[in-house]
């Protein structure tokens, strides 16, 4: 017997009613009495003093209240904010900006347009300073200092490593056969559909401050406000209504959320913040900018011995990144992927820039993409240099199902998998042995095509707390589940969707759990005064964590329920058993009670000395990580004429566990192939020799529509998690982990006949052409 | 960026060196709006209203003759900044006569910053070219007799 919107099945999202309708509330949505508007000065230049800034014209233009500028917060202490990775951070400058578009000075006024004139109105005066856009050379001994605030006069922030330098170096040595590729990931920006923003509201007869604000963790953000800004947490909430969109790039603290509560102090009004597109692509957090050196050895018959990797970060001038404490480069350590290497060592050097903080995770759970897309394409270059077929060598050294909980090289344990399964399916799918022979035809008449696949395996849902924390903040989250007299549900939680559906997976969570019907449960999130304690949504870890609390809080309802429906139906509470979502008197099929009766008992009905109501609540540390997988294959042909890479077919074959909704989930997977498509091919923020950001909008920063979105076939296999309460693994993130490394290796197996490794992404028609005139053909 | 050129026209030497060195007049052949202010006989300011693709506004900025060899050569930096941007351009004319006809000489290095060099990147060297041309055109039709 099933129930309404139980796990498995694929019922419409509850929040689309809204979202569909134009009916969602998002932060500019949020329209307050007396609010005002703020709009944000920044630099023309990358590097440079601050001589002066003249405020005097600014505050003649008419509309205008008050103009913000460092030194007024460095009174209150705030013209610096520490950053999760234990570096600093200008909220805004006395003396320096760091990088283009930096924050300068803040104008906050009656109306949008009077701060936009005010801001045009400022006057800064500039003496430019050389800068530092390649972090190679901000190593070099003769590169400018960009940081001389730092104890340690140099450019280099942190050196990370893990695994056995020594042991992978004489591995590597002694194997037979050793490939080694330099592989450039580029900047690139999640580009959500919202920008980022806030209302910032400090009731000045309260002191309390309310900030309604796009983000992906309103509780940490609390705390931090709270320890950074020394405000009683008590007195602040944080409001994160709809989101369009995170990704990551809604998880970091940025300067203009904390201006406009200073404006907010200051004016004794409720202040906007709302970024515009080029300030977002400008001057938000980046992802990724890893300059990767790989070298993986093997035996002549592709047996996978060791595994070196090298890495310079740059983080631009602060290290900002959003990673738990422990891990400076993230969770790149899952970098041994779906092999089983004997030895393998990886390091990482974080270095200052003159570019804009950041190291986010685009989509994956802390440099996993980067990791993943490292691992799938050497595995290829590999393959291509034992003259392997790519599947077989893969399949030759995959984990194997019996392997599992697996530990890696690196020192992670891997919880499940079945990688071959997954090839497997991939490979009958798309047709690989009659891809093989097309491309064979092909190259004799000079045509070119490719196929390319990714074995990817990830490492998400942060995190058991004895390794993971944010700021000492353990990683676990949470559900605060109470069911009405009349057997309907509202149920908290401490995490954010951003548009992943959580109203309704969750829901379908406790419907399984509690045999309520989904349309009965509502489900609540993002706000600080209501949601129970949580460390926010990103990094696939809102299944894992709060999913996972969402079952514990139910079976603790559970628990309560059973001695209420013995008292119901007079027996003992161990005579009963919780069946076809019901509590059934065991071997007595008609007698039961559901949960619904159970809930109006609760309030009218209780057995002798038992306490009224119907609730629980769980903090759930989860004893791992969880390890979903997939298999992705990747069919291009490419014009010789014009490097015009054109995806024929995409089959990708995902496995996250138990799957709530399949609809859902299919519906993250054509998200996340679709930006991972992106990332492949079109995305780059890249800078000119004075570090000005090329890619300030749209038409030169490239994202793809549905004209260049190839058509997607999605499959599955199922692999549940042994240690999550319904076996769910996580899985919004998959396919932008997974999709890059896959559209790469298709490509460079079509140009491998002229002796091509490896293509910088985004793969371009010009970079391809290039390297096809280079080679002569 | 260095942008360089050379504009021939039908007139002496002399008239062209003054025309050139006189900041009124040669400010003249800018066909956007602007407006000039001598400081001195080697410094002037003002601003202008242009813009490169989508971003136009006002731009403030001054300019300096540093170097004077009459009637031969100069060099002239301007600085200017507007619209979250900045430029710097360190500029050169070098003139010569012959048979009635006097050609110039020019190079200039441009720095640009912030918006107009992030976003105006892809449209910059066109809109250069064209009021490049624009203002040598200009200048030929005030100092060519009619």
């Amino acid at each position: 017997m099933t129930v309404q919107g139980g796990i498995g099945q694929s019922i419409k999202r509850k929040e689309d009613a809204r979202f569909i309708r134009g009916k969602g509330t998002y932060v500019d949505d949020v329209k307050l009495p007396g609010m005002l508007y703020l709009d944000i000065v920044r630099s023309p230049y990358a590097h440079a003093y601050i001589r002066n800034i003249n405020i005097e014209k600014a505050l003649k233009v008419p509309g205008v209240l008050a103009v913000i500028r460092g030194k007024d917060l460095e009174a209150a202490n705030l013209a610096w904010m520490p950053t999760l990775m234990s570096d600093r951070q200008m909220v805004l400058p006395i003396e320096r900006v760091m990088y283009q578009a930096q924050e300068v000075a803040a104008v906050v006024a009656d109306s949008r347009y009077a701060a936009a004139d005010g801001v045009a109105a400022v006057e800064v005066d500039y003496e430019p300073l050389p800068v530092v856009v390649d972090p190679r050379k901000a190593l070099e001994p003769d590169a400018p200092i960009l940081r001389p605030d730092r104890e340690k006069k140099t450019n280099h922030i942190w050196h990370w490593e893990v695994g056995d330098r020594k042991g992978t170096e004489e591995l590597l040595r002694k194997s037979e056969v050793v490939v080694k590729e330099n592989i450039y990931i580029p900047r690139i920006l999640v580009s959500s559909i919202e920008t980022c923003g806030c209302v910032a509201d400090l009731d000045p007869v309260s002191g309390k401050l309310t900030v309604w604000m796009t983000t992906q963790a309103p509780h940490a953000i609390r705390t931090v406000f709270a320890l950074v800004a020394g405000l009683p947490e008590h007195k602040i909430r944080i409001i994160s209504p709809d989101i369009g969109g995170g990704f990551g790039g809604k998880v970091p603290v940025y300067p203009g959320y904390v201006i406009a509560v200073v404006a907010s102090l200051k004016t004794g009004h409720p202040v906007k913040w709302i970024e515009d597109r080029s300030e977002n692509l400008q001057a938000d957090s980046f992802a990724r900018d890893y300059h990767i050196t790989a070298e993986i050895g093997a035996t002549k018959d592709g047996k996978l011995t060791a595994l070196l990797v090298k890495t310079i970060a740059d983080h631009g001038y602060t290290d900002a990144a959003a990673n738990p404490s422990k891990f400076p480069a993230g969770l790149f350590h899952i970098i041994t992927g779906s092999y089983p290497f004997a030895k393998a060592f990886v390091e990482v050097d974080g270095v200052y820039t003159n570019k804009p903080p950041g190291g986010i995770a685009y989509r994956c759970s802390f440099r996993v993409t980067e990791a993943a897309y490292t691992i799938e394409r050497i595995v290829d270059i590999l393959a291509q240099k034992l003259g392997m077929d790519p599947a077989e060598l893969r399949l030759r050294n995959f984990i194997r199902p019996e392997e599992f909980p697996f530990k890696s090289a690196l020192g992670w344990t891997y919880d499940s998998g079945n990688y071959h399964g997954a090839l497997r399916k991939a490979m009958d799918m798309i047709g690989y042995d009659e891809l093989r022979k097309e491309q064979e035809e092909k190259r004799k008449r000079g045509e070119l095509m490719g196929i390319g696949i990714s074995s990817f395996t990830e490492i998400v849902g942060a995190g058991p707390s004895h390794t993971f924390d944010i700021l000492g903040l353990k990683m676990f989250d949470s559900c605060e589940l109470r069911i009405h007299p009349t057997g309907k549900v509202i149920a908290r939680f401490g995490t954010k969707s951003q548009g992943q559906g959580h109203e309704t997976t969750y829901a379908q969570i406790l419907a399984e759990e509690l045999g309520i019907p989904a349309d009965d449960i509502a489900v609540e999130e993002g706000d600080t005064d209501t949601a129970p304690y949580g460390l926010g949504t990103y990094a696939s870890r809102s299944t894992p964590t709060a999913g996972a609390a969402a079952s514990m809080a139910a079976r603790k309802v559970r628990d309560k329920a059973r001695g209420i429906a013995a008292h119901l139906l007079e027996v003992s509470p161990d005579d009963l058993e919780w069946k076809d979502h019901k509590f059934q008197v065991k071997g007595v099929p008609g007698k039961a009670k559901t949960m619904q009766e159970v809930a109006f008992a609760a309030y009218t009905n209780l057995p002798p000395g038992m306490e009224p109501g119907l609730e629980a609540v769980s903090y759930y540390d989860p004893p791992n990580m969880t390890y979903p997988f997939g298999s992705y294959i990747c069919a291009v042909d490419i014009d010789k004429e014009t490097g015009v890479v054109k995806v024929r077919r995409f089959v990708a074959v995902d496995d996250c566990g138990t799957i709530i909704n399949p609809m859902i989930v299919e519906g993250q997977i054509h998200g996340g192939l679709t930006m991972g498509f992106a990332a492949a091919m079109l995305e780059e923020i890249s800078y000119d020799e004075n570090g000005n950001a090329w890619g300030g909008t749209f038409m030169d920063y490239l994202l793809p529509t549905a004209v260049e979105t190839p058509k997607w076939e999605t499959a599955k296999t199922t692999t549940p998690s042994p240690h999550h309460p319904i076996g769910a693994k996580g899985v919004g993130e998959s396919a932008t982990v997974g999709a890059p490394a896959a559209i790469v290796n298709a490509v460079m197996d079509a140009l491998s006949p002229y002796g091509v490794t490896n293509i910088d992404i985004p793969i371009t028609p010009w970079k391809v052409w290039k390297v096809l005139h280079e080679k002569g053909a | 960026m260095r942008q360089e050129g050379t504009f021939t026209v039908r007139a002496s030497q002399e008239k062209v060196w003054s025309f050139f060195l006189d900041p009124v007049r040669l400010a003249s052949a800018i066909a956007d709006p602007h407006m000039i202010e001598i400081i001195d006989e080697n410094t002037f300011k003002g601003h202008i209203k242009t813009g490169v693709g989508p971003i136009k506004g006002t731009f403030n900025g001054s300019a300096q003759i540093v170097e004077r060899e009459p009637p031969r050569r100069a060099r002239i930096k301007a600085h200017g900044a507007g619209m979250g941007s900045a430029f710097d351009v360190d500029s050169t004319i070098e003139m010569a006569e012959s048979g009635g006809l006097t050609t110039v000489k020019w190079a200039a290095d441009v720095v640009l910053n912030g918006t107009i060099a992030s976003m105006g990147a892809r449209l910059l060297e066109g809109t250069i070219d064209r009021k490049t041309s624009e203002f040598f055109e200009n200048v030929r039709k005030k100092l060519e007799p009619r």
